[in-house]
C-alpha cells in the first residue's frame, strides 16, 4: 500500500511541467528559516529508579595500595575508585514528593529529594532551544565573524535553556566506592566490594538536592578559529541559581548500607548552600573553545579551554576593559559596584565583561566598599536561611570551636607577639557573640576549651566575583603509562 | 492512518498542474493530522548484545568489535575511541500527535528568543502562542514505583586514543595499540547484571519550529 501511494506522488510529481520549477531567492530561502527547534514542556517530571545509575568506573592504578592500616602498604599509594549516580531526577520544588523508597513528603523544603511536577517547567514561549544559525562574534585573530547576515562566514549549533523558567527539583544519590575488585562488565555490583577489599576499602553513600534553575544556561558548538588548530570546538556557559544540599545522614529505620540500595537520608544533616548564584563562562564563542587533543602518541588525550590569545583586540574584548582603562581595577572596581544594574544599552565593554567573567555567590549578604552601601543580610551564627551551613541530624549536636594554634611563630610559643584573642560567647545564647560584653575576656595563648555546642553553624555569605578562565588544560593519565 | 494519506494523496493526484500553488505559511502551520489521530511508538535498539542484554564478544579486551571511534578535524588520523561499547534502548509506548500551543503567554515570555541575527521576528510577533506543535507524551506506566518509560543500558568499557597505521593503511578505528584506560562509563541498574537503567517521563512534550 505505502508503496503505492509513494510512486503515485512521484509520478504526480514528475508530471508537473518542468517551466513551473524555479528557485528560492535568498528572500524566500530567509523566509523558510528553521532557524530553531523549540522544545516546551509541561506538567514535566524525569525520573529514573531509584536503583538506576550512571557509573564512572575505575580501573586498577599504578602504585596500588597492599594494605590497609598503618603500614607501609598503606602510604603513598592509590586505590581504585568507583562513583554511581543513583536515582537521577528533575521534578518540581513545591509541595508533594517523593524520597527514594517512594515514602511521601514534602519537596518544598530540601528534605525531600523528589517533588511533583513542574508546571511549564521549559515554557512554550521561552523554551529549550536547540537551532544552527551565524551568530556575530570575534574570531582568534580578532577579525570579526558573520558581519553580513545575509553572507555568513560560520555557522554553529547551540542548545539553550530558557532564559526564565520556574525552579525546580534536581537530585540524586551516590556512592563513592574505593577499592573495589570487580569487572563492572562481567560482575554484579554485589561482587567484589571495597569494603571485602583485603587491603583497604569502602563505601559512601550520598545525597545531593538542587532547587532552583539553570535558566540562562548555553552550550554551543562551533569550529575553533586558531590557525592550525581549526578542530571542533565547544562552549558551555553554566548558570545556577538556587538552594544546594549535600548529606550522608541516613534516617532511622530506612537506612542501608548494602551497595546498590537506596536508603532514606535524613531529613536535616548536611552542608547546605543557600541563595547560591553561580555564573561559570567555559569558553568564549569563536577565540576561546573547548577543544580535545593527543598527549604523547600512547593514547592518552587532553580536554582544554584553549588559551586567550596574546592579541589585544582580543584579550581586551575578553577583559572588557572600560574606556581608558588600561590596568583594569577600574572595570573592575565599576563592574562589582554595579553587580545588580544592568549594561546600559550600547556599553559594549560592560557587555563583554558580563559575559566573559564569572562569578559564585553563596548567600546574599553584599559587603559596603567605599562609595555604595552593604545589601542583604548577614547571617546570625546559627542562621538556617542563607549562606553556607552546616547542619547536625535532627536531635544531634556539634561542637564547633577553632582549635587556633597558641602563637604563630616558628620560633615557637614564647617569641611571638602575636597573641590570640578568646572571647566568653555563651553556648546557650549563641547570638550574643557579636555583642562587646563578650570579649576579648584574655589576649594571650589560646584556649582549645572554648568551643560551641550546636546543632547548626552558619559561616556566613561568600563570594568569588570577576572570575576569568584564561586557560584550563586536563589531561588523561591511563594507569602504567603516566 | 491509511484514511490521512488517502486525503493527502487524491488531490494531489486529481489536480492539473496548472492548478498547483505554493501553500503560504499559514497554509502550511494548518495542515493537521485528523482529530485523534497520532502515533504510539515503540522502538527497541540493541547494539552487541543479545535479547537479553549481555554483550556479544565485547568483554575479551584487545580487538574486539564493539567500538565507536570519533575523528575531529584538524586531528586527522587520531581516533578518540570508545572501546568495548555495547548497550541497548527501550523506548516504550511513546505517544506522538499534535496540539495547539497556549493562547495566553506565561510569565516567562521573552520575545528574543524568536528573533533573528538582525532581531527580526521569526514568528509572527516573536510569539509562538497558538501555534500549533507535535506533541509527545508517555501515558503509560505511571504507578508509584513504575519506571518503564525509556531504559537504557550503555557500557563503554574503555577510552583511549588511537592512531592510523599509515604505514600498513590501517585506521585507527581498527587498532587496539593503546593500553589500559583512563576511564569507564556505565548506564545501568544495580538488581541485575547488565540490566538498563528505567526511566519515567511526565507530562507533555511540545516541539515547534520556528
Amino acid at each position: 500500500m505505502t508503496k503505492t501511494i509513494i510512486m503515485a506522488l512521484l509520478l504526480s510529481l514528475a508530471s508537473h511541467s518542468q517551466a513551473r520549477l524555479q528557485a528560492l531567492n535568498d528572500a524566500e530561502l530567509s523566509n523558510a528559516h528553521g532557524a530553531g527547534i523549540a522544545v516546551a514542556l509541561d506538567n514535566f517530571r524525569y525520573l529514573m529508579a531509584p536503583t538506576s545509575y550512571f557509573e564512572q568506573v575505575g580501573i586498577s592504578p599504578a602504585g596500588a595500595c597492599s594494605a590497609d592500616g598503618n603500614t607501609s602498604g598503606n602510604a603513598s599509594c592509590w586505590r581504585r575508585g568507583d562513583l554511581r549516580w543513583y536515582g537521577i531526577n528533575l521534578s518540581g520544588a513545591g509541595s508533594g514528593g517523593s524520597h527514594w523508597d517512594e515514602s511521601l513528603c514534602d519537596a518544598s523544603s530540601l528534605s525531600c529529594p523528589r517533588g511533583g511536577q513542574i508546571n511549564w517547567f521549559s515554557p512554550f514561549d521561552n523554551p529549550y532551544v536547540m537551532r544552527a544559525w551565524s551568530p556575530r562574534g570575534m574570531a582568534w585573530d580578532g577579525g570579526m565573524i558573520n558581519q553580513d547576515a545575509s553572507s555568513p562566514d560560520k555557522t554553529i549549533y547551540e542548545f539553550l535553556a530558557p532564559s526564565s523558567q520556574p525552579d525546580y527539583t534536581l537530585s540524586f544519590w551516590g556512592e563513592i566506592e574505593a577499592g573495589a575488585t570487580r569487572n563492572s562488565a562481567t560482575q554484579m555490583l554485589t561482587a567484589g566490594q571495597g569494603i571485602n577489599n583485603p587491603s583497604g576499602g569502602g563505601l559512601l553513600k550520598s545525597q545531593t538536592i538542587i532547587r532552583g534553575n539553570a535558566a540562562g544556561s548555553a552550550f554551543r558548538l562551533f569550529q575553533h578559529t586558531e590557525p592550525g588548530n581549526e578542530t571542533f570546538g565547544m562552549l558551555y556557559h553554566s548558570y545556577l541559581r538556587g538552594d544546594f544540599r549535600f548529606s550522608v545522614a541516613q534516617a532511622s529505620g530506612a537506612s542501608t548500607d548494602a551497595i546498590g540500595q537506596a536508603p532514606v537520608f535524613e531529613g536535616e544533616e548536611g552542608m547546605i548552600f543557600r541563595n547560591v548564584e553561580a555564573f561559570l563562562p567555559f569558553g568564549q564563542l569563536y577565540y576561546q573553545s573547548l577543544v580535545l587533543g593527543p598527549v604523547g602518541n600512547s593514547g592518552d588525550f587532553y580536554l582544554e579551554l584553549t588559551p586567550i590569545p596574546n592579541n589585544p583586540t582580543v584579550y581586551n574584548r575578553f577583559y572588557g576593559l572600560d574606556a581608558g582603562d588600561v590596568r583594569g581595577f577600574e572595570t573592575a572596581r565599576t563592574a562589582t559596584r554595579d553587580w545588580q544594574t544592568p549594561c546600559a544599552s550600547g556599553d559594549a565593554a560592560c557587555q563583554n565583561y558580563r559575559l566573559s567573567h564569572g562569578y559564585v555567590r553563596y548567600g546574599d549578604w553584599y559587603p559596603a566598599m567605599a562609595g555604595w552601601s552593604a545589601q542583604g543580610t548577614r547571617e546570625t551564627l546559627n542562621a538556617s536561611n542563607d549562606g553556607i551551613i552546616f547542619q547536625a541530624r535532627s536531635g544531634s549536636t556539634f561542637n564547633a570551636f577553632a582549635k587556633r594554634p597558641i602563637r604563630i611563630d616558628k620560633r615557637g610559643e614564647t617569641s611571638s607577639m602575636h597573641q590570640t584573642q578568646n572571647y566568653n560567647c555563651d553556648p546557650n545564647n549563641p547570638g550574643v557573640c557579636f555583642g562587646p560584653a563578650e570579649g576579648p575576656i584574655t589576649n594571650g595563648p589560646g584556649n582549645n576549651n572554648r568551643y560551641y555546642t550546636t546543632d547548626r553553624v552558619n559561616l556566613g555569605s561568600a563570594r568569588i566575583e570577576g572570575l576569568l578562565i584564561n586557560q584550563f588544560h586536563m589531561e588523561s593519565c591511563r594507569p602504567g603509562v603516566c | 492512518m491509511r484514511a490521512i494519506f488517502f486525503l493527502l494523496v487524491l488531490p494531489v493526484l486529481g489536480v492539473k498542474a496548472d492548478n498547483l500553488r505554493p501553500l503560504d505559511d499559514q497554509e502550511m502551520a494548518g495542515i493537521a493530522g485528523q482529530a485523534g489521530q497520532g502515533v504510539q511508538l515503540t522502538l527497541m535498539l540493541r547494539n552487541n548484545v543479545d535479547d537479553s542484554g549481555n554483550p556479544i564478544g565485547c568483554t575479551s579486551g584487545g580487538l574486539n568489535p564493539c567500538r565507536m571511534g570519533f575523528e575531529f578535524s584538524a586531528r586527522d588520523g587520531i581516533w578518540l575511541m570508545l572501546k568495548d561499547y555495547y548497550g541497548e534502548l527501550q523506548i516504550n509506548d511513546l505517544r506522538i500527535d499534535n496540539a495547539t500551543l497556549p493562547g495566553a503567554n506565561t510569565s516567562h515570555f521573552d520575545a528574543d528568543r524568536f528573533r533573528s541575527v538582525e532581531g527580526n521576528c521569526l514568528i509572527a510577533g516573536c510569539n509562538p502562542a497558538g501555534l500549533l506543535s507535535l506533541r509527545t507524551y508517555y501515558p503509560f506506566h505511571k504507578g508509584v514505583g513504575i519506571y518503564n518509560d525509556v531504559n537504557l543500558f550503555t557500557n563503554i568499557g574503555r577510552v583511549a586514543l588511537e592512531y592510523d597505521d599509515t604505514l600498513n593503511n590501517i585506521p585507527g578505528y581498527m587498532r587496539d595499540a593503546a593500553s589500559g584506560s583512563v576511564l569507564g562509563f556505565r548506564s545501568t541498574d544495580s538488581q541485575a547484571l547488565n540490566a538498563p537503567a528505567n526511566m519515567r517521563f511526565e507530562g507533555e512534550a511540545y516541539v515547534f519550529g520556528f
